[in-house]
């Protein structure tokens, strides 16, 4: 079901949008529903790795011991 | 890298964040996938909620999810990253993204599949004169 969401933009966000829809062959719905899409997801995203960071941080863990921890479930699955 | 993208700030991160962005075409596989998810149990204590989560928005960001496939030729010394390879190369990817120092990196290139860190991805696609 689509909802209708009614949203003002200034001049110059409008012409933008305008424009770059039009280069993209998007209609401005179509344009602004992409980048919304993108936007929630890169949201997402980051509240996740923040969930992470912190999980990482509480077990004393850090990028230098993935591949060590890669190897130590690969080893429990064999 | 997957793992890394999920628990620090840094070049693996940034490339999900590119991938999400529409500016790289990201292939996973089911193995990493998988991988991630047990790395992310049982050695990161993640609740089940925020699996799942990492799951749905890693498939999110990525134009494929492949599986393994039927058969994968010995060339890294190492059977999951064998796998992970084969499915590279069977996807045509340009580039295999990856942490792995010890049987990945070393190969430099594969059957047309670059192997780079975050770090030279992220190098690559800044590059002069890419569009």
């Amino acid at each position: 079901m689509a909802r209708l969401l009614s949203v003002s933009l200034p001049d110059d966000l409008m012409t933008e949008t305008e424009a770059l829809a039009e280069t993209r062959g998007k209609t401005k719905s179509e344009f602004v529903r992409d980048a919304l899409r993108r936007q929630i997801e890169e949201e997402r995203w980051r509240d996740l790795t923040r969930y992470g960071r912190q999980q990482a941080e509480e077990r004393g863990v850090g990028a230098e011991d993935v591949e060590r921890l890669v190897d130590e479930v690969r080893a429990q699955r064999r | 890298m997957l793992v890394s993208a999920t628990i620090a700030d840094g070049p693996p991160n940034r490339v999900i964040e590119e991938a999400i962005a529409g500016e790289l075409e990201l292939v996973l596989q089911e193995l990493v996938l998988e991988e991630l998810d047990r790395v992310l149990a049982d050695k990161l204590g993640f609740d089940r909620r925020r699996r799942l989560e990492a799951q749905h928005r890693a498939r999110g960001a990525a134009i494929a999810i492949r599986p393994a496939p039927s058969t994968v030729a010995p060339v890294t010394g190492d059977a999951a990253d064998d796998t992970i390879l084969a499915v590279a190369v069977e996807a045509a990817a340009v580039a295999l993204v990856t942490g792995d120092r010890r049987h990945l990196l070393p190969l430099e290139e594969h059957r047309g599949v670059l192997l780079l860190t975050p770090q030279a991805l992220l190098s690559e696609l800044r590059a002069p004169g890419r569009s």
